[in-house]
This record gives C-alpha cells, structure tokens and sequence, in this order.
C-alpha cells in the first residue's frame, strides 16, 4: 500500500531510525570535509599527492639511505660543544634544576595538563626502553663481509688482495662468529648489503655493473629485434645508430664470482689478541655449512687472522660480532691531543695508541668499510635508533624523573604549607633557574664570587637608595646624598678590579647602576610621609650597613690581603669554565635564556623611557630601538664582536660567546620594548587616570597598574620574540660560534662524516622545534589561564 | 520625623560649611580650542553640585581640571586650602584628598576587588594590609557587594562595577568626590543601584561635585545645579528654582529637549 498523503499525520512517533551511512562515521566525514565538491576533491587529490611523496621519500631517506651516526657520534657536541668533560657534572645538576623547577611549575599554574604531561612521560619512556631491548632482542646484528682468499682480487678494474689481518675491538665475552657467505653467483653478490671491506665492496660493485651491463644489453637487442622483425619502421636511422653505438660501449665484465673462483675453497681463521697471540686455535672453514666461533677473554684490540686454505679461490667471510671502528683525536684536558677509536655501533671507545703488532695492522676503518647496499627498517632500527636510545636512555629517565619529583615534592609543599607556600617556592625556583644555570656553565671561582659580592653590594645601594627617598623625600641636599652612594656602587668595583676590571655581570650592573639608584631614589621618595618614618629609619640603617660591607669587604680582599680578583683558582670547587669552548644546545640556551633574562629589564625601561615626557631620555630611546629593529640581527652581531674591544682594551679578551651574548640582548631588548610599548599603549587612558586620582605617583601607576597589564597583554608577543630569539640565536654561526647550527658546519667536514648536512640539519631542526614548540604552547598556556588579556573588563 | 519621612518629602538641604573647592577665572585651552572660560566656581564643605550641560560643554574638563587629571592655564583652584600648581607635593595631597569616579568605572582588570579597593590604600595611605582590607571590606557593605570581594571586575556587572569604584575612592577617606558621569554607561535597572548608594553618600555629609543627566537625582539630592555651556558657567541655582523657572534661553531649551 503506498501512502500518498500530502497531509499525513503520526498518531504514534515514528520509530527513530539511523542516519544514512553516507552521512555519518567515517564516510560521512570524507564525503562532507574531503569531497564536498568538485574543486575539493581536485584538492584533496592534489594535497595528498603533495603530501605523502614528499613523506615518503623523507622516510625512506631516513630508513635507508641517511647516516645517523653523524648525529650519534657527535652526539655530545650537539648538546655542549666542547664543554670541559670534568665539568660535565655541573650542566648536569644544572639541567636536573631547571626540570625540577618546571615540574614545580606546572604543579601551580597548569594542574591541567597534568595527565598529557604523564601520558607523555609514559610514552617516552617506554619508546626509549622497549624500543632498544625489544630491537637487540629480536634483531641480530647484520655481519660485516671481509674478503678472504690468498690470489689477488683482480676483475675488470678492481685490484685489490684480501687483507689476511684486520684490527678491531671487542669487549669481554662477546663472541666473534665467522662464516664463508654463501655466495656462488654475482647475483647473490651484488644483493650483498652491510658493512664490508673494499675488496669485497669493489667485488660487488663490479658484479652489481655487470648485471645492470646485461640488463641494459637485453632491452637494447630487444628493440632492434622488434625493428628487425617489424613490417613498419619502429626505430629512424640516427635512433639504431645511436642504441647501437650504446651497445658497442657496454664494456663485456668477465663475471665475478666464476673469474675469482667464488666457492671453490675454504679458509682458516683465527682470532689473536694484541700482542699477536691466538686465543684459540685456527678454525678451518672449507665450506659455508661451517662457522667458527672465538668468545673474547677481555676488552680490548683483537686481530682477525683469515687466509685462504688454497692459493687460488676467493670468498666472502660474513663476520658477526665486529664493529667498524672510528678514529678520532680528543683534546686532553691537559693539553695535547689523544687518539679515540670508538665502535659505531655502540659508541664503546678505546684510548690511546693502537696496540696491535706495531701498527702495520689494519683495522676495520669506518671510513673505509662503510655500509653498503639497501637499509632494511629492522637494520635501521638495530643499528641506529637502538643504540642511540639506549645510550640516551638513562640520562632521559633522570631528566623526567626530576620533572616527576618537583612536581610532586611541590604537591608535598601545597599539602603541607598551602596553595599560597607552593607558588612561591615554584616562583623562587623558577626565579632562581638562570642564576643557576650561569653558575653551573661558567663556574664559581674567586672572581665571581668577588663580582657577585659587589654586585650584592650594588643592589643594597640601590635599596638603600629607595629607603633614603621614603626617609628624607625629596630635598636637594639628598641630591649630594644619593649622588655619593651611586659614586660607591659605581666606583668601588672599580677600585676592587684595578687593574683587572675585567666584563661580565659586573660590568653591566655597574653601568647602570647609578641610573638605578636614582631611579629608585625617586621611586621612594613617591612614598615619602613625615608621619612613618620609623621604618624607613630602621631601612636605611640597615642597607647602609650591608650596602659599605659588600662593596668595602672586596675591596680590602683584594687591595689589603692580597687576594688576586683575576687568577682562577683551578682546584676550587666551581671552577671557570672556557667559555670559548661552548657549543652546541649548551650555547644556543645561554644566548636565548641570557638573552631573554637581561633583554626583559632593559626593554621595559626602553619601552618606559619612549614614553617618557622627557625629550632626552624619549629620543635617545627612540633612537636607539628604531637604529636595532632597523638593521639585521647579524650585523649586531658583528659590530659586537667589533666593538666591544674598541670600548675598552681590556674587553679584547671577552670571548666571543660573550660578545655574541651582549649582541642578543641588545638585539633583542628593542624589540621587547616595542612589545611592551604596545602593551602599554594599548591600555585605556582611564587606568592611568583611575591611579592617579587616587593619589599614586607616577612610578605606582606604571609598577602596579599599567605595567603589569601591558605586560599580560603582550605575553603572547613577548614568548614570540623569545621563540624567534631561540632561533635567531643560529645566526652566531656566522662569526664563528658553534651553536647548534654552527656545529653542523663543523660536523661535516669531519673525514667520517662528509656529506651528512643533512643529517646533522634536520637533527638540530627537531631540536629547535621541540623547543620552540614548547614555548609556543607555553604562550597558549598562559593566554588560556586568563594571564593575558582575558581579565579586561 | 525620621530621616526617611525627611526624605520622602524631597530635597533636604545640607548643612553647608567653609569653602572647599574655590576656582577663580580658570581658563583652559586644548592646543587652540578654549575649552573652559572663566569658570567661577565656589564649592563648600558638604555640599552636592550638580553639574548639567550639553555634550562638549566642558564638564568633564571642568572637575578633572580640580583633580588636576587635566592642567588649566590661567586662573586659581584652591582645593582644602591647599593651591594647585605644578608642584608635585600639591597634586598628590590633592589628589588625596579627591574620590574620583568615572563613567567607564576604571577599575583595574588585573585586580581582585578587593585589591583594587586596597592597593592605594597601602601605597598612598600606607596602611597596613589587614587595617586596608577591614576598611575595603566594610566599604563593599556599605556599597551592598561584600560578597563580590574575591572576583575580578570582569566578573561583575556594570553597576556593581561602578559601586566597587566608589567604594574604591571612598577608601581613601576623601574630602570631596567628583563624579563623571558615573551611571551613563549602565542599564537602567543598574542606574538606581549606584544612585542610591550616592545619595546615601551625600546624605552622610560628603562633598560633592556630580555631573551627570539623571534631574531626578539633582532634584532630589543637590543643593546647587549648575549648567554649563560651551566653557561657561550659565546659569547656577537651587535645584527648585533652576527646574522650575530657569533664566537663560539655553537653559530652557536644553531643558525642554532633556525633560
Ligand atoms: N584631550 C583633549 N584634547 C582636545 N580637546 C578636548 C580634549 N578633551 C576634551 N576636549 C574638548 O573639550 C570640549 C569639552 O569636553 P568635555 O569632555 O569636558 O565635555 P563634556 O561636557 O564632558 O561632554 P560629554 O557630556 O560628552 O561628556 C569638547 O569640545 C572636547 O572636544
Ligand atoms: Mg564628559
């Protein structure tokens, strides 16, 4: 019965009924967000196309073809350059600090992203332990092939002789398996993939051109066959000239394996240990049905000892458990260079000379015998990702574990003292970070702690200078006053340095220090009332007292008791680290976190002077942020590197990682006082005005309510810089610095690693993102948590 | 008869004092525009002035100009005896002196309520943090909002807003308050909340100068209106005689087009 009523009424709901599948679930999705027309689909196509070549063909480089071991050697000149290894301790707790205290922090401020963070934890963890056990576990280690034979390996244009000794290193207990490869054809020959020697390389290379010869020569006679036998003409003239004169150059390649007698005989092996001694008796291997196996009595060098049991055949042995060393020269601490020879695979290295029957042994060069052939995943995996993450794994654990622990050592706080006790010591502890990790990387010795002193000593004048303001107000014989205190906290570094006034902390503190005590003076002087004086007197008692302590103890220190401001004192406990041998991450983090902590102060004074109704101070401001912001990054840097010494002699010796760090701040503090001036101006007028009818100064309106808007207004901008600050920090490279990417120039003339720039570049281009990212999603963070612009009315 | 009965009759004139605010002749320029002329103007202790007028006619200028948010050129202000100039210890006691309340309310987004009724207290009256948030809490009573204290002004409606800004400058114990506009910006059903906690305020003796274009309210609570056209004062009285028999031609006009 069909029900054509155009009125139809339900008595009784309809019974609920699915939705199409072509409308919902996975169809449904493509048909309405991939092909919804005509021109997305086109799209769609397109961009898929796009995407999965390019992804492919990345991965496949990655699997197969790239040299990871570029990265994985070089590993720790990535992370710190050449960082004086007894002092590698010290980045460490440095590290292990700063992860405590971000853990910390995200116990206060994002309890949210709490479980993502542990998914994560769990998740890395897991990757860096299971992926190794279960690769060593489950994946052999492929063998290197070394020729064997005693006629010489001549065919076509390789003539080489099979190397009866060849050097390497083993560890105890490891056992060292030998076996004639089963290779009767040049077939199976030119499919050989893995470590091998040059002969045996330079055999397979031959066999693999002479069956691409015979390829090339089948189509070829193919076609001319077809034109041959074809009623119509398939080919012109010039065409069969051409594919003849082809033919004629293929050069005729005798085949390998028959030409060298592949097969026809046996070898012996043997295994001796340095001193030339066999650890076991000689092995004779006629056929590749047999294997010989030598476990190893200790670490060490070892000689494999292999000749043929014939003077005419030759073979290929498949040799499990030896790994292609690479030789490199190290820097000794005290002076002088030592030879490493370090396995590839596991990075297991040995020092010194090679002690193996006075050299005139070969060893089995990575340079020389490098891996050949196709890369399966599973060898990529045992090769290169395993050993990777197993040598990193550790250090990894130890690194989250300390994120775990603050996080929970500040639960522990938050319980025990309260939620107000927990974020301050994550705030003291995130606040305490740079200074931490500035005395870890440079050291603590006598003359920072003498600088640390005075800087000590101007940051109480600089209280001290405030207590006077909110004591005494504004009268002019306080001018005099306060002049003589900016004198001390500005002239006694002096006086203590002289004449090794040497550059760092010290010198910019003391260079702005009598600006900052008159601003400070100023700032007090805003909260000066006859009525309170009892506090401010007990302030400026008590200031003065520190403020002549910390600038006069160093200066009778060094000028009465003789102690040298200069000389490094090197069995002290924080010793001075070279900063000319920074590299790496190390370098990129000082210049970007060093670059941020001192840009951040001076771009808000920058930022505070633009708007300032003096004209001095305006233009000079103006003039200088619009002179940075209008030349590029790198020509600050230059000029730093060139300036700095013509500012004073002395500053020749300022390493170039110093100057480079002065450069970024300089760089990047007009830019931050651009942001922060936005901030500022984006502020309504009321706000300024609502201070200051209630009776606040000028310097209370900006510090309790313009400044802290302007700056949560900006933050996403402010993080933004500070992202582009991270990367731009790449730039120092340029003049000579080895960060990251100044590393990866180095790292590639290295003999063992020419031509893997591409390696090292999209090492350090996950490293930049990693972090980038990181900070990025920091900035999303704190605009979500309300920090931002969200409070506004 | 109660204060209540008092009320409900009309306007009960203050019990006025001494001078408070005394301008003489000030003039004000914007760059070339003559923006206030010769402004005459003497306010006493206790006592409410409205002040009406026309867009643009300077009464915003006019009281910012006594909380010194604004700089006159020629004439004197003289607030509790003491003179404006461009001496800084002038301004700020002034300024210590004066409640100011804006149209858009102002408060400071960053700030809990409750320290945005603090924060001056502590650093301009320098009280300590206990005694400061006793008298914002009290004061938030007394606006009718205590319970608002630990929200951020984005969290609250208009009218509550602008009852914590007066709140806000009633904290530092002014002398005189000086309202902008202070309802223009709300919804009429918030209008009555915040003039109510006005009129509470004039009835405790508070000098005031209110510009605003609520004529129920100047009726009700000022004891002067004063009507201010392009810079000039034009026409001042009792709200009674200025309401019911105005002088000026301007004044009857803007009248008509406002009642
Ligand atoms: N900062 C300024 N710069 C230049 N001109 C100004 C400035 N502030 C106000 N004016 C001008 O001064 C005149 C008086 O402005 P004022 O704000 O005092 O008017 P008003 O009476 O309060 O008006 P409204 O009722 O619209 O608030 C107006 O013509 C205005 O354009
Ligand atoms: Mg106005």
């Amino acid at each position: 019965m069909t029900d054509n009523n155009p009125n139809k009424v339900y008595y009784e709901a309809p019974p609920t009924r699915p939705a199409p599948v072509t409308q919902t679930g996975v169809i449904g999705w493509v048909r309405k967000n991939l092909l919804a027309s005509w021109l997305d689909v086109f799209l769609t196509l397109i961009f898929t196309f796009i995407v999965v070549s390019a992804v492919v063909s990345f991965v496949v480089w990655t699997i197969s073809n790239a040299n990871w071991w570029a990265v994985s050697f070089n590993f720790r000149q990535f992370m710190m350059g050449g960082y004086e290894p007894a002092l590698e301790w010290r980045l460490s707790v440095a590290v292990l600090f700063t992860v405590v205290a971000m853990g910390m922090a995200v116990a206060v401020w994002v309890q949210r992203i709490v479980r993502i963070a542990a998914g994560l934890i769990i998740f890395t963890l897991a990757f860096v332990w299971l992926v190794p056990a279960l690769s060593t576990a489950l994946i052999p280690i492929p063998p290197v092939y070394v020729a064997v034979g005693n006629a010489p390996i001549a065919v076509d244009n390789v003539n080489e002789t099979a190397r009866p000794r060849l050097a390497f290193v083993g560890r105890a207990g490891e056992t060292i398996t030998v076996q004639i490869a089963p290779i009767s054809t040049d077939e199976q020959l030119a499919a050989l993939t893995g470590f091998m020697d040059m002969p045996t390389n330079g055999m397979r290379v031959i066999a693999e051109r002479r069956l691409q010869a015979a390829v090339t020569r089948a189509e070829i006679e193919a076609q001319l066959a077809a034109h041959a036998a074809s009623p119509i003409r398939l080919l012109t003239e010039g065409q069969i000239a051409r594919l003849e004169t082809q033919l004629n150059r293929l050069i005729d390649i005798p085949p390998v394996t028959e030409t060298l007698n592949f097969a026809q005989g046996g070898a012996v092996v043997e295994v001796l240990d340095a001193d030339g001694n066999s650890i076991a008796p000689a092995v004779n291997l006629p056929t590749a049905n047999e294997r010989a196996t030598f476990t190893l009595p200790a670490d060490g060098w070892y000689i494999l000892h292999t000749t043929g049991d014939d003077d005419t055949s030759i073979n290929v042995l498949a040799v499990n458990g030896m790994q292609p060393l690479l030789q490199s020269s190290v820097l000794q601490p005290g002076g002088g260079f030592i030879t490493n020879y370090t396995r590839m695979i596991d990075l297991f290295a040995i020092r010194g000379i090679r002690a193996v029957d006075d050299r005139a042994v070969p060893f089995f060069d990575y340079i020389r015998n490098q891996y050949w052939g196709e890369r399966p995943f599973t060898t990529y995996l045992r090769l290169f990702l395993a050993p990777f993450l197993s040598q990193h794994a550790l250090n990894l654990t130890y690194i989250l574990l300390a994120g775990v622990a603050g996080y929970w050592a500040l639960r522990a706080v938050q319980r025990w003292r309260g939620a107000a006790a927990g974020a301050q010591v994550a705030t003291v502890a995130l606040a305490l970070t740079p200074a931490v990790i500035w005395i870890m990387a440079t050291g603590l010795n006598v003359p920072d702690i003498l600088n640390l002193t005075v800087v000590v000593g101007g940051v109480f004048a600089v209280l001290l200078a405030r207590a006077l303001g909110a004591r005494f107000g504004r009268q002019p014989v306080m001018v005099a006053v306060v002049g003589a205190v900016a004198a001390l906290a500005w002239g006694m570094p002096l006086a203590v340095f002289n004449p090794h006034y040497g550059f760092g902390l010290l010198a910019l503190v003391n260079f702005f220090s009598p600006l900052l005590i008159f601003i400070f003076w100023v700032i007090g002087s805003d909260s000066y009332h006859a009525s309170d004086q009892a506090e401010y007197n007990r302030q400026v008692g008590l200031y003065s007292v520190l403020t002549l302590t910390f600038l006069v103890v160093p200066y009778l220190l060094v000028q009465v008791f003789g102690v040298s401001p200069s000389a490094s004192y090197p069995d002290w406990f924080l010793r001075q680290s070279d900063q000319r041998l920074w590299g790496g991450l190390l370098l990129t983090f000082i210049l970007t976190i060093y670059g941020i902590v001192f840009s951040f102060p001076i771009g808000i004074l920058l930022a505070l002077g633009r708007r300032s109704n003096l004209p001095v101070i305006k233009y000079g401001c103006t003039l200088y942020i619009e002179l940075v912001r209008g030349s590029p990054f790198i020509t600050v840097l230059f000029l730093a590197q060139l300036f700095i010494p013509l500012i004073n002699p002395e500053f020749a010796s300022v390493p170039g990682t110093i100057r480079a760090l002065v450069a970024t701040i300089m760089f990047s503090a007009a830019y931050l006082a651009e942001n922060v001036r936005g901030g500022l101006q984006s502020l309504p007028p009321g706000q300024t005005e609502a201070g200051k009818s209630l009776g606040l100064s000028g310097w209370q309106v900006i510090y309790y309510i313009t400044l802290p808007q302007a700056l949560r207004a900006v933050i996403p901008a402010i993080l933004g810089s500070f992202v582009s600050l991270f990367k731009d920090t790449s730039l120092v490279a340029i003049v000579g610095l080895t960060d990251l990417t100044g590393f990866v120039n180095i790292m590639v003339v290295q003999p063992a690693f020419t031509g893997t720039r591409a390696e090292g570049l999209l090492f350090i281009t996950l490293i930049y993102f990693f972090f980038s990212y990181v900070m990025s999603y920091v900035s999303r963070l704190l605009e979500a948590s309300g920090s931002g612009s969200t409070r506004r009315i | 008869m109660s204060e209540e009965n008092l009320l409900l009759q009309g306007h009960v004139p203050h019990v006025i004092g001494e001078p408070m605010i005394v301008c003489r002749k000030v003039n004000k320029w914007f760059g070339d525009f003559h923006a206030l002329k010769d402004i005459d103007l003497e306010v006493r202790e206790r006592e409410v002035v409205v002040i009406i007028g026309p867009s643009g006619s300077g009464k915003s200028t006019l009281i910012r100009c006594i909380n010194r948010l604004e700089e006159h050129q020629e004439g004197d202000i003289i607030v509790d005896g003491v003179e404006l100039t461009n001496d800084v210890t002038n301004i700020s006691a002034i300024r210590k002196e004066t409640g100011m309340v804006f149209q858009q309310f102002n408060l400071f987004p960053h700030l809990t309520v409750l320290d945005n009724i603090t924060l001056a207290q502590r650093h301009v009256r320098k009280r300590g943090k206990a005694e400061s948030e006793k008298i914002a809490m009290d004061l938030l009573k007394r606006v009718g909002i205590p319970e608002q204290a630990k929200k951020y002004p984005g969290q609250l409606s208009g009218g509550q807003q602008q009852r914590v800004a007066i709140a806000r400058a009633l904290a530092m114990n002014p002398k005189i308050m000086l309202f902008d506009e202070p309802t223009s910006a709300l919804d009429p059903e918030m209008i009555k909340e915040v003039l109510d906690v006005m009129k509470e305020l004039a009835r405790s003796g508070m000098t005031m100068i209110v510009v605003t274009h609520e004529m129920g309210f100047a009726r009700e609570v000022a004891d002067r209106v004063i009507f201010m056209e392009s810079g000039r004062i034009v026409e001042t009285g009792t709200p009674d005689n200025f309401f019911d028999n105005p002088q000026h031609d301007r004044t009857k006009l803007f009248l008509s087009q406002i009642l």
